[in-house]
């Protein structure tokens, strides 16, 4: 006798739909937008017009100068994943130059400004191919006030566009900041009048865009403020007086009291004009300090 | 019951017979049906991923092409623009612009350069790891992580694009840092990585020591300002903190496939469509899912007629079987006789006739759904391997 056969019913029906799991934006965020910024005076600025509405962060440390940061992955993942990074721009952020961001979420702040180019390193080609040279830009863009001026307009119509709820706040706020900034740019044309075209030495090099727009005549020199001067650095400095006779340097940092000394031997007297880069209090106050030490130092009672 | 019972009995003795008729009623019935749902999956996947496109630019050329390209990484020949291109279209506050360059792959998994603004415009999740931070790293698709067993720390390396030309590119070894979570897209099957990287595997950057401070058996020429370096200086088949990759050139004129572009509003997308309208305008602005729609338009007329054809070959195979199972009923004149002999009725012998009959459409019919069924499940992926 054969097995009976048992009738297969058919009609499994199997559950079908895309494979997609869900995605998470990687910019998902619960709060406030997270804006990174790249200096101090951008960081303060952005405060000065958004308040507390944002998640503001800085992209250095407190240590060091910004500019050279080397951010580590986690800050780099942060990057990745922010509402806006604030650029200085000008060549500032060397670290951001390997490393792979959003584009979409970068505003450099010194698009149009005319930029001053430093000496280039040496060229190099590959066989018959084009030669090129990794150049550089002076960076420190904001101590040509009216500049400063014109980056904080960037920053309150990019802030303005990041919470459009609050974007007339934020203008008026970045008006107000601008206004700051033109009267800091109008004392300091004046008191650069007073100056003239006197030889200035500058520790470091870092005052070009100072210098253009106010007028201001200067040489630099790459010293540090916490670095006393040796043999070589002040035969570098006599090599440089030599047909430029400057008789003051201007720091950008407090330097040491020996440093002074070793200076004024030479007949060369100190003054500070610090670009507050990682300023630790208030930049404006800063900027304040710097026209009241130069007005010392060449109006009141330092003129030779 | 006993009569179900006898049919399938009838149904299993004569199971050559009904086999063969069976697998050809299921092909010549699941081939329409398999085929209408290929297309109509192909149409929902490529239509969902031309609207998560919402505009290329590129060079002029063919459009389609360029879409495909750009959505499904297809090896298509699309032509460059340049990088600078991007900066052009950013500078546009309302619109977000995303390189891509194309044609280079790891083994047969695509290599894609681009930056981190595609990961967040495609929306895509990790299912492990992080983004890619620099040149060098790498990102891969969920589908293709498993088929290598590929994790964070793994490393992939480009392959040499033609056989004939093994130094057109460069085979570059990428760390793997994360992988996708599933798409559900091309994403799935291709490595992500940022554009300095794939032209770096093109060829217009690459890595080596510092040439200032070069061996003289691997200079052509030094002078104070300049330094020409020969062919023997070796060059970095990774790209890390220690292998001196540069660029040769500016990167705003080194060649990009094309641009993905999502504008924040539909003004945005007019205003943009706008500016490059003009015949003489070095680019041309798509639109992804206008062009898949057409597409799909001179499909849907292409799929009526062929499934005209199947319809009638379906009718030729009915009819076939109408005289088979005639037949087959004519040569069972005996067996039928002797049945009556045993006492079954007409209506009996009928009702055995008629649930053979049956059973052997619902064998057909559940044939068909499974071949249906099986073909959907896999349609996604045959797609994708497709375009």
């Amino acid at each position: 006798m054969r097995t009976c056969h048992l009738l297969i019913v058919l009609g499994c029906v199997f559950l079908f739909g895309c494979a997609g799991g869900a995605s998470v934006t990687p910019a998902d965020h619960a709060g406030k937008p997270v804006v990174y910024v790249v200096n101090e005076p951008l960081r303060q600025f952005a405060a000065a017009i958004a308040g507390t509405d944002l998640d503001l962060r800085p992209s250095y440390t407190k240590q060091g100068d910004p500019a050279f940061a080397e951010p580590d992955d986690a800050l780099l993942q942060g990057l990745q994943q922010a509402d806006l990074l604030v650029l200085n721009g000008a060549g500032y952020e060397k670290w951001r130059e390997g490393l792979s961001l959003p584009a979409s979420i970068q505003v450099n702040t010194s698009v149009g400004y005319e930029l001053i180019a430093t000496e280039a390193s040496t060229a190099h080609r590959h066989g018959a191919g084009a030669a090129h040279q990794h150049g550089d830009t002076a960076f420190t863009t904001w101590m040509d006030y009216r500049q400063a001026a014109a980056q904080v307009r960037m920053l309150g119509e990019a802030l303005a566009g990041l919470v459009p709820e609050r974007a007339s706040a934020y203008l008026q706020a970045s008006a107000e900041v601008q206004t700051q900034l033109l009267e800091l740019d109008a004392e300091m044309a004046a008191l650069a009048q007073q100056i003239g075209d006197r030889p200035l030495i500058v520790s470091h090099p870092v005052y070009q865009y100072w210098a253009r727009r106010y007028g201001v005549n200067v040489r630099a020199l790459h010293w540090e403020p916490d670095v006393v001067p040796d043999a070589a650095a002040l035969a570098e400095l006599a090599t440089l007086r030599d047909g430029f006779p400057a008789e003051w340097m201007i720091w950008e940092g407090e330097p040491l009291a020996a440093s002074v000394a070793a200076l004024e031997q030479l007949g060369v007297r100190s003054v500070v004009v610090d670009p507050g880069g990682n300023a630790e209090g208030d930049w404006f106050r800063l900027q304040h300090d710097n026209l009241e030490r130069l007005r010392q130092a060449f109006v009141s009672g330092g003129l030779p | 019951m006993k009569v179900l019972r006898l049919a399938w009995a009838a149904l299993w003795f004569y199971r050559r017979r009904n086999g063969l008729l069976l697998l050809a009623l299921v092909l010549c019935g699941a081939l329409p049906l398999s085929l209408h749902v290929l297309v109509q999956r192909a149409e929902q996947m490529v239509h969902a991923r031309a609207v998560a496109t919402p505009l290329v630019v590129a060079a002029r050329g063919s459009a389609l092409e360029q879409v495909l390209a750009g959505a499904y990484f297809s090896d298509h020949d699309v032509g460059s623009v340049p990088a600078g291109l991007i900066d052009e279209l950013n500078a546009r506050t309302d619109v977000v612009a995303v390189p891509l360059l194309l044609g280079f792959h790891a083994q047969q998994a695509p290599i894609v350069g681009t930056n981190p603004d595609y990961l967040r415009q495609r929306g895509l999740g990790r299912a492990s790891g992080r983004w890619f931070m620099r040149p060098g790293e790498c990102v891969v698709g969920a589908d293709l992580a498993q088929a290598r067993g590929l994790a964070p720390g793994s490393v992939v390396v480009s392959s040499p694009e033609s056989a004939f030309n093994l130094a057109g590119s460069y085979p570059i070894e990428m760390d793997v840092v994360g992988v996708l979570a599933p798409h559900g897209s091309p994403d799935d099957g291709a490595v992500l990585c940022d554009v300095r990287t794939t032209w770096a595997i093109a060829g217009y950057g690459h890595g080596h020591q510092d040439a200032a401070s070069a061996d003289a058996s691997l200079l052509l020429q030094r002078d104070g300002k300049e330094v020409v370096v020969n062919a023997a200086m070796p060059i970095a088949r990774r790209i890390d903190a220690g292998s001196g990759m540069h660029l040769h050139g500016d990167p705003a004129a080194l060649p990009i496939s094309l641009a993905l572009v999502f504008p924040a509003t539909d003004k945005a997308g007019t205003l943009l469509r706008g500016a490059y309208l003009a015949d003489d305008a070095p680019y041309q602005v798509i639109e992804p899912a206008a062009e898949i729609t057409e597409l799909f338009a001179t499909v849907a007329v292409v799929e009526w007629w062929v499934q005209l054809g199947l319809a009638a070959a379906f009718a030729a195979t009915l009819l076939v079987a109408v005289l088979v199972m005639t037949l087959s009923l004519r040569q069972r004149d005996k067996e039928f006789r002797t049945m009556r002999l045993l006492g079954a009725s007409r209506s009996r012998i009928a009702g055995i006739i008629a649930g053979e009959l049956g059973m052997l459409l619902m064998l057909a019919a559940g044939g068909m759904v499974v071949v249906t069924v099986a073909v959907h499940m896999w349609a996604g992926s045959l797609i994708v391997g497709v375009l």
